[in-house]
Order: C-alpha cells, then structure tokens, then sequence
C-alpha cells in the first residue's frame, strides 16, 4: 500500500526542495517525484563524466549522457526523461527531431537547456542571487508598456521572503553594494557571507569604467561583486569556493550551492521521500471540485530501458515544480477531462509567453602593458548592473552586463581554439593573423601573451513577453515513455533585438574605455541564432534561464496562478518556479525561484493547518 | 615538490596510486623479475625510446622535460601519451622518434624544423598531436592543419589528462574544474610564467 502524503511535488529542483524542506520541517509527510537520476552519494560520478568530456557544456557532467556509443548525440525517441543540451541548438541538429529533445519550430531555436535529475538545472548554475528591481514588478506603469502584466505582488511584499531565500542558499555579497536603482533592505540587514573577492578582470574594468556612462541609461556604470550562492566562509556544511572556475557545468568541491543541499536537508526530516525515475504523466481532477485528486506516473530503471511501473498518488495538495518546459507539457498534456489542459480553463495562458535571457556576447584582448590573468576564480564574481533600469524601458529592452573571469571559453571554446591556432598555423580565434605554426618557446610565449590578457561580457537582455513564443505537445513526435515531447515556438521582438543595438554599442564603449581591443566575431550566415537589428546581425545565446508559461497575476482571465502560485482554477495545485514570472526583468531567476518557492511552502503550510 | 607555487601539488588521490603502484610492484615474486633477459633488453629499449618522447615533447612543446616528467611522477602522464602515439600511429610515431634521435647532436630549431616540414605530412601532423595532446589532454587524430575548424573532434584522453594540460599552466591559471588554489587568488597577480613550466629548486 502507498504511504499516505500531504503533498506530492512534482520535480526535485531548487523549488522543489525548498518546499519540501519547509514542509517536511513542519511535521508534513511530503513525497517528491523526479523525472530523472535520483541523488547519488557524492558527485564523484559527475566529475569524471566533466572531466571526460570533450564538449565540457553546461549539460555534460549529468545524465542521460548526451552522446551514444558512435559518439552523435541520443536519440531523445528512446530516452526516458530526455532534456535538451546547447549541443542541440546548432544549424545541424536545432530543428532535427533525432538530434533535439525539444521541437523548434522557430523561426529562432530556443536555445537554453535544462537538466532533469535530482537537484534539477541548478546543478549547473552560475551562482548568481540578485534580487529583481521594484521597477521590474511592474513596468506597465513605470514605463508605458501597455502590453505587459503586472506582476501581482511587489518588491516590498517580496523583500522578506529574498532574505530568507539568501539564508537558505547561503549568498555572499554585501548590502552596501546591493542598495542601487531603489533596491531597499531592512535595517541591519547582512548577507549570510562577506561578498565574494574581485577578479583583476573586474577591477580593471572597474578602473575603466566607473562612473562613465556606456549607453543611453543616465546611470553612471558601477561595477559591483556579484551576490552569489558561493560560499566565502564555510556555510551548510560546505567549503569556502577555491576559484575552480566551473561554477558551470559543476562546482568540484560543492562551495556553490546546489539543491542536493537542501534535498537532503528535506529528506533527513524523516517526512520527506524522493521517487527518482518517476514521471508524472497526467493531472487528474473532481470535476465537480475543480480540485486535484491525483497524478498519475511511469516509472524507469535505465535511461532509455522499458517502463517498469505506474501508478497514480493522492494528497491534499499537489505542486509543479517542473519549471516553465516540463510544467505546461504534463498541464496540456492532462487534458482528457478538460479541453484546454489543467489549470488553463480561466485563463488559456498555459504554456505561453516563454521567455529567455539572451545573451549578448562581446570578447577582446587587453593591450600588452595590463595582463587580467583570466581562467581564474568563479566564472563571473561582478557585473555591471546600473544598466538595469531607466527611462529607456519604454522603448528598447535593459540588460545586466556579466564579467567573465573564465577568458574567451565561453564565446571560442578557447583555451583549445588558440592552442590549435598557433600549433597548426590556422587563426580560428583571430589571434593568429599570421597564420604562425610554432612550437617551443615561441608557442609558450604566444600562447601565454594572448591567454593572459583574454575577457569577454555577457549582457542578459530581458526578453519581451510575447503570446507567439511558446510551448505546446508536439503532434509527432514522443520520447521512449511515448510521453509528447515540447513543442517550441520562438523569436526575438523588435524591443528585445533593440537591446542587442544597445549592448553592442555599450561593449565598445567599454573596450574603448580599456583600451581594449575586440574580438567579437562576425556571425556566420547561416548561423541558427542570427537575426538582424538596426541593420546589424547579431548572434544570441541561451541564458538556461527558462521563463514564463504560468505567469502569476491579479486576474484570473489572464494568469493561471495568484501571487500565492496557486492555479486559479484548482485550489489545492501550486504551480512554482521560473514559470511563474510575467515577466523576465533584468537579473537571473534563481534567487526569485527560491523566494516565491518559500512563500509557497508558507501558504501549503497554513493550507494544511 | 619543487616549488611552493607549484600549481599541482600532488593530491590525495595521487598519493593513493603513487603507494598503490609501488606495493603492487613488490609484490611481483622474486623470479619472475630479472629471469628473463628478453623482456630486459625491451624494457631497457623501452625506457630509452620513453626518454627520447620526453626529450622531444620538450622541444615541441616549450615546457621542460623535468615538468613533463617530474622526478616524482604519480600521474604519469608521459607513459599514457607514449603508448597512446604508439597505439594510433605506430609505424609513424617509430619514425618520429628515429627522426629525433638521429639529429639529437643539431640546434633543438633545426631538429624541429625537421620534423615539423622535412619529414613529409605524416610525421608533421603526428608531432603537431603531440603536441595537443600535452597542452590539452585530447588526441586530435593526425592530419593536415587546415582540415581543423573551431571545434574538429578529439577525445579526451583521461580525466588526469585534462587536468595535465600544459595551457592551462601557461595562462598561469589552473585546469577549469580543478583548481589546488584558495579562497581570493584570483584577485593577485599569479606567480610568474617561469615557475609554471621550468623547473624550480629541490630544495
């Protein structure tokens, strides 16, 4: 006989874990399912899985292995829990069912990837715990954007529940830095830990750059350290960060927080249980209620072997914690009694308005004299944030600008590219013009002169929310469960390419200011993430910061959730995560995530009472 | 260790294959060692032919033959890279290493020069793999440069080749994931290129 829970949640990711924690704690018996691998003993398995790696993508220390025997990618057909990997988001593979787990129908590839494992995508996140801007919740009125929603819940009603969150993940930064465009924090407010050390990256450009203006916000540029879920004191149990610099795909020595942390903190209340290998498949309600009664789910024992069971679970209360792809597949897909999928009668909005940071990228080379010695430290430990907000919301998308201390891995895969440059006498990194092959001394010394003097910016531009991007079951195509598999709609709005001109002309004032010299490459013709703004092609990247789809809002006509994550049309099911946010605004999600997932885990609780 | 800035100390796990290796050699019975002089005489060829891949990685590659090879050597990385060559590309890592041997009395640019251009394609590229799979623990499988785009394909030779690569020493930085520093480096200066690839005082 199954055991008799309060809540079954669907999904051990960081919103996940959160609430089952916060239940568990509070005497609820709590039964978490997980679509992929469950928490194994240590991340022994991961690091070797990294380490062997020839693509080292933020995907490749987890399971299923991304490439099969032949050494192309798995056939996401015959996976279990099959997720999507940047690897699938090229010119060959973005739109080849065979290659790509998700179903691009474009007309640009969504291109941020997820994991479905114990511990969820944060496995491999940065790190990075900004708090959103009270201009953020609700830009409608700040800025004049008629189309887009409200969030139903402010900075202020939020602000408690970010401390919290800060204390559970274990953030490190410094309040001081954190006080800008209109960010408050109670009095005597600290952060768990002293703010992570700067990077000689970060303090040249600081030098640079403070105090200018780089684009057309009237805030002077501040270069700040990043608050981060990283530990600058031993925390939870866990070591001080050693600069790895592989906060993505994987922090070796686990000073960057993960949910396996908080999963564990969950399961050792003794209330907790954690089904790995187990998908939910469908949604059922009383149809008189409107109420929840049951998930129903297939169970695995290998990634692409035979389902081994099924079964369906009672519980008072039921939440998604799936994120904003998984979410509104297993919703649509629970649609056998209500036409329009669970949760989505009031409102029709479930699995619209995906959204992404996409990433503008830019890279150059310091001049000879001032050497940053990158490929040191966390990847990114500061930012410029004072482009986040202003006037200039009306008309064209802001962005945060990410330093990079990991030199130009991210935009050329290097130090590989330029090592095989100046050994072969090829100049695919552009730091080869004379096509040199040298060998001895000379490769040493080129290698080290240009290496040492390498950074490049990441601005996460916020993404406009659009109806037109979204997700839905794809018709064709099914993974080995015979489970649909998401099918994706997605583009780049004019106001959100119009960030892009802004980026691009923040990055050269920038490298102009560093005397800097860029490398940004021109984009290929056919590349799959091109397209043109102001007359320019640009290129963009994924951010893994997968957004909307369930946004929360005052008006059950459209929102599928309230600000408590509760579905309108179903009391007892909570919808969290990323999912929930109506809009992306100008920081990574992660600390939100936790917040509102904390929130959530209060109102279950008083629920339950 | 040679230097206290030695950006490799050995680590735990090292040690353990260091003691583990060195039991499982004592525990070879007395006559089966030294028995037979067959074996001898190729292990005697062996070892030279070992020292001469040193020598000439050393030359390829601009790092010392003692960092390539610590006296103190647990990983051993040498000996995986040598029977790999050997494995992949026999006849023409033989050649290679004749090619070297019987110009070992000329200036190291000249005997490069003679292996990179004079010796005909295949043993260019085999050295040019080399000298990859010493930087970045990857054997990129020999051929002509120009085939090579941004990412050609290569496998990881193991995971203590990646974190054997030499690039990373050369950017006085660490391998990405494995980093034997603390908590705050990254805000100094790193110590100088030189103590990353020459050796340092023994004492």
């Amino acid at each position: 006989m199954n055991k008799v829970y309060d809540v079954v949640i669907v999904g051990a990711g960081v919103a996940g874990a959160m609430i089952a924690k916060q239940l568990g704690l509070a005497g609820k018996k709590v039964l978490i399912l997980e679509s992929g691998a469950g928490l194994p003993p240590n991340i022994n398995d991961f690091m070797q899985r990294f380490f062997n790696a020839s693509a080292k993508v933020p995907e490749s220390p987890y399971t299923p292995a991304l490439f099969n025997d032949q050494g192309a990618l798995n056939d996401p057909t015959q996976l279990n829990a099959p997720r999507p990997s940047v690897l699938m988001t090229g010119k060959g593979s973005w739109q080849d069912p065979k290659q790509s787990y998700l179903i691009q129908k474009g007309p640009l590839p969504f291109s941020s990837s997820y994991e479905r494992v114990a511990g969820g995508t944060m496995r491999h996140w940065l790190g990075t715990s900004l708090r959103f801007l009270p201009n953020d919740f609700h830009m409608k009125e700040a800025y004049g954007l008629d189309d887009w929603p409200n969030w139903p819940i402010t900075y202020d009603e939020l602000e408690p529940w970010y401390g919290q969150a800060e204390t559970e993940i274990g953030i490190s930064a410094d309040v001081e830095d954190q006080t800008y465009l209109g960010l408050t924090f109670p009095d005597g407010y600290n952060y768990p830990m002293p703010s992570i050390p700067l990077s000689m990256v970060d303090e040249a450009i600081r030098a640079a750059v403070d105090g200018q203006l780089i684009d057309d916000s009237s805030n002077p540029a501040k270069v700040t350290s990043t608050p981060a879920g990283r530990n600058s004191r031993p925390y939870q149990d866990r070591r001080v960060c050693a600069g790895n610099t592989n906060c993505i795909p994987i922090c070796p020595i686990q000073a960057k927080y993960d949910p396996s942390i908080t999963l564990n903190h969950a399961l050792n209340t003794g209330n907790v249980d954690l089904w790995p290998q187990t998908v939910a498949t469908e949604v059922l309600i009383d149809s008189e209620t409107g109420r929840v009664t049951e998930i129903k789910y297939a169970q695995y024992e290998t990634v692409d072997g035979p389902q081994t069971g099924a079964g369906s679970l009672t519980a008072k209360v039921f939440v998604i914690a799936a994120h904003a792809i998984e979410t509104p597949k297993l919703l649509l897909r629970s649609n056998k009694q209500i036409s329009e999928g669970i949760a989505n009668r009031s409102s029709g909005q479930v699995g619209l308005n995906l959204m992404d940071h996409p990433i503008y990228l830019a890279w150059a080379l310091m001049p000879e004299s001032k050497p940053v010695y990158p490929y040191r430290g966390p990847l990114s430990t500061a930012g410029i944030e004072s482009s986040r907000d202003g006037a200039f919301r009306s008309k064209r998308a802001a962005y945060r600008v990410e330093i990079g201390n990991e030199g130009w891995n991210f935009p050329i895969g290097d130090p590989d590219t330029t090592t095989i440059d100046f050994i072969n006498g090829i100049n695919s990194s552009g730091l080869n013009t004379d096509k040199k092959a040298l060998y001895g001394k000379d490769l040493v010394n080129a290698l080290n002169s240009n290496l040492i003097r390498q950074f490049r910016l990441g601005f996460l531009v916020e993404q406009s929310p659009e109806a037109s991007n979204f997700v839905t079951l794809s018709e064709k195509y099914t993974d080995h469960l015979g489970l649909q598999r998401p099918e994706i709609h997605y583009n780049l709005s004019e106001y959100t390419r119009q960030g892009f001109v802004a980026a691009q002309q923040a990055a050269e004032k920038i490298f102009s200011l560093l005397g800097a010299k860029s490398f940004t490459a021109a984009v290929a013709a056919d590349d799959s993430k091109a397209f043109e703004a102001g007359g320019t092609r640009f290129k963009f990247f994924g951010a893994g910061h997968i957004v909307g789809t369930y946004r929360m809002g005052s008006d059950p006509a459209k929102s599928v959730v309230d600000k408590f994550q509760r579905s309108w049309d179903h009391k007892n099911l909570f919808l969290v995560g990323s999912g929930v946010f109506p809009t992306v605004t100008t920081a990574n999600p992660t600390l939100t995530i936790t917040a509102l997932a904390l929130w959530a885990a209060d109102t279950i609780k008083k629920d339950l009472a | 260790m040679d230097d206290k800035n030695h950006p490799n100390p050995l680590t735990r796990r090292q040690f353990l294959v260091l003691s583990l290796g060195a039991a499982a050699a004592a525990a070879v019975p007395a006559h089966l060692t030294g028995a037979a002089p067959t074996p001898m005489a190729k292990a005697a060829a062996s070892a030279a032919e070992l020292e001469s891949f040193v020598q000439l990685s050393a030359l390829l590659t601009g790092i010392a033959a003692e960092k390539l090879a610590p006296a103190v050597d647990p990983v051993n990385i040498k000996q995986v890279y040598f029977d790999l060559a050997r494995k992949e590309s026999g006849d023409t890592f033989q050649q290679l290493l004749s090619i070297f041997d019987q110009n070992q009395g000329k200036p190291p640019d000249e005997i490069a020069e003679i292996i990179l251009t004079q010796s005909g394609a295949a043993v260019g590229n085999l050295a040019r793999t080399l000298m990859l799979v010493w930087y970045l623990g990857s054997w990129y499988a020999p051929r002509d440069p120009p085939q090579y785009s941004n990412f050609p394909s290569s496998t990881v030779v193991s995971p203590d080749a990646y974190t054997q690569g030499w690039v990373w020493r050369v950017a006085q930085a660490h391998p990405m994931g494995f980093s034997p520093l603390i908590f705050g480096y990254w805000g100094q200066t790193p110590p100088p290129l030189s103590d990353f690839i020459v050796p340092g005082d023994q004492s």
